[in-house]
């Protein structure tokens, strides 16, 4: 939407609102829900660096925040530490460190061999975590205690109040929203961009894409870490289960859903994805089996995902008051309009 | 004989049993015209994209400015200056015409890892690539989604892109290709302008175009240099009359 650039971070800013009122008026049931959607959101918005913006799909995503998730839980667990600064750190750099070992091997590659590399390295991330017994083995381990941030011998923050993490959860939404929005409109943002509309000509302009693409893996790591830390940090509990690749399957379904390459989208597929399978899950033991049936309507029906939908009602109020002939033209238009921009912005 | 900007040394590209490019040894004059001809199939954009870097060569060396760029990537020797366009068009659609001169100036910038202020905020970036647009003559459709240009508008885009790279040396890969007379003209036009402070290495089929342009002229056949000289020599040359420009040249 060259015209209207403003619309996704309006809608961004609206859901923050939202978020952050909701305590005030949701059970304590919903509010833990909507901690979990801000958590997978943040994944979801790293990965859409890689995805949506460069173009590159991977399955290996679970690999960077399930490395954060089990460094944090080891240092908690082993080492007694609880300082958040500290643990933050240590699980940033383990995930930052994967990210560029899998991301060094994976940029060589593109299309479905980039997802296959990433698949396997994937895999052996998980295997690592899975039977290293240092780990805590195939059942995975709970957190014996939560972060806490404290100065000069008084808590500033403590992630064990349930508010007090859902808050950081929801600073920490923005500030990754707000930092992949400006990575995006830098020169280098701009040529991720080059890369995934026409690779070989960025490259023909005078940049090195292997670079860039690696650049971009290492952020979209630093990134999948933070929302590893803060899922450990949430549920208490940390298993392979997170580092497998139906994690990473997940979470790239979350991004398709909400519609790449549009940082609110994946705010929106997570809140989908989650809402619904508690949903289908309360109605149904076959629950997966809908939640499937409703991915598969929203990728044929809403090709630019469930961030397209907001521009074809945006389309049909507009077209309606028109009240012209031509009204089923400028639907269809406005919905072209609305697709272009989801994937411009 | 002025200072050659680009040397070749028995350059030679195969792929698998096929000779595509043998053994060529050229020198390209700085601030010259320089066409490079041939029947299709003859090596000549084989050729370009050696000299650009996309392909890398099974033999020989290729000399810029004096120094050994042989094993340097496309994108390094776009820092250096030098810059292609390419036969088929090879744009950003989806963009717009001043977007796709951007992402080409922004290879100017220091450093790659600007992550921090937008780009639309860098004053060098923006004039650039005005610049370039304006040189190419796409001042006016600076807001136009590139994929909607006409087909002439496009090639013209093409150029500008690369121009917006801020080279010194020009690779044009038939950039009249599929053009119209009007079209034709503006870009010859164009490509004159660009002579005056640019080195230019082009393939072309248009012939009264070549004539119009080029100083020096190179005919290919088989990936081998038959001749290169001056227009004129190249036109009396008895073995290029017989394998390439035919009855009609040869008065």
């Amino acid at each position: 939407m060259p015209n209207r650039p403003l619309v996704l971070p309006i809608l961004f800013a609206l859901l923050c609102l939202g978020i952050a009122l909701f305590p005030l008026v949701g059970d304590t049931f919903y509010v833990r829900l909507v901690a979990k959607i801000v958590v997978l959101a943040i994944f979801a918005m790293s990965l859409d660096l890689l995805v949506g913006y460069t173009g590159l799909v991977t399955l290996g995503h679970a690999a960077f925040s399930g490395t954060a998730g089990y460094v944090t839980a080891a240092l908690v667990n082993k080492a007694g530490i609880v300082d958040l600064p500290a643990l933050l750190v240590a699980a940033l750099g383990a995930a930052g460190a994967a990210a560029l070992v899998i991301g060094w091997i994976s940029v060589r590659t593109s299309g479905i061999y980039l997802i296959m590399i990433t698949l396997a390295l994937g895999q052996m991330v998980f295997f690592f975590f899975h039977d290293v017994a240092f780990w805590g083995g195939a059942d995975g381990v709970n957190l014996a205690a939560k972060p806490e941030l404290t100065m000069g011998g008084v808590t500033l923050l403590d992630l064990a109040d349930r508010m007090v993490f859902y808050y950081v959860a929801l600073a920490c939404l923005v500030l990754v929203y707000a930092l992949l929005f400006m990575v995006s409109k830098a020169p280098f943002g701009q040529v991720l961009r080059g890369i995934r509309i026409n690779e070989g000509r960025t490259r023909a302009l005078g940049h090195d894409v292997q670079r860039y693409k690696l650049a971009a893996f290492v952020i979209a790591g630093l990134l999948a870490g933070l929302a590893g830390f803060l899922e450990v940090v949430r549920s208490g509990f940390i298993s392979p289960a997170h580092v497998n690749w139906h994690e990473s399957a997940t979470v790239l379904i979350v991004v398709i859903l909400g519609g790449m390459g549009t940082l609110v989208g994946p705010v929106i597929g997570a809140a989908a994805l989650v809402l619904l399978e508690d949903w289908f899950a309360n109605l149904t033991v076959h629950w997966k089996l809908f939640v499937g049936l409703f991915v598969i309507a929203v990728v044929l029906v809403l090709p630019s995902g469930l961030i397209g939908l907001a521009g074809r009602i945006g389309a049909l109020r507009w077209s309606q008051r028109l009240r012209r002939p031509g009204a089923q033209s400028a639907v269809s238009k406005g919905a072209e309009v609305a697709r272009e921009g989801a994937g411009d912005a | 004989m002025r200072e050659p900007i680009l040397e070749t040394r028995g350059l030679s590209r195969r792929f698998g049993g096929l000779r595509a490019v043998s053994a060529v040894s050229l020198s390209f004059e700085a601030g010259v015209v320089h066409a490079i001809l041939g029947p299709n199939g003859a090596g000549k954009t084989t050729t370009i994209n050696l000299l650009s870097g996309d392909l890398s060569p099974s033999e020989g060396t290729i000399l810029y400015k004096g120094r050994d760029i042989t094993a340097l990537p496309v994108h390094a020797r776009v820092h250096l200056g030098i810059g292609r366009s390419y036969q088929k068009t090879n744009i950003f659609p989806e963009l717009t015409c001043l977007e796709n001169c951007r992402l080409g100036a922004q290879a100017r910038l220091p450093g790659w890892l600007n992550l921090v202020k937008s780009a639309s905020h860098y004053g060098e970036i923006g004039e650039r690539a005005e610049r370039a647009l304006a040189l190419c003559g796409l001042e006016a459709r600076a807001g136009a989604a590139a994929g909607t240009l006409s087909h002439g508008e496009k090639r013209q885009l093409e150029i500008g892109m690369t121009l917006a790279t801020g080279p010194d040396l020009l690779l044009l890969d038939e950039p009249l290709a599929g053009m119209g007379i009007e079209e034709s003209r503006r870009v010859v036009d164009l490509l004159k302008r660009l002579a005056t402070d640019h080195t230019l290495i082009l393939i072309e089929h248009d012939m009264d175009a070549v004539f119009s342009i080029a100083e020096r002229i190179t005919v290919m056949v088989n990936g081998a240099v038959l001749e290169t000289g001056s227009v004129e020599a190249v036109r009396a040359s008895p073995a290029v009359q017989a394998a390439y420009l035919g009855e009609e040249h040869a008065a």
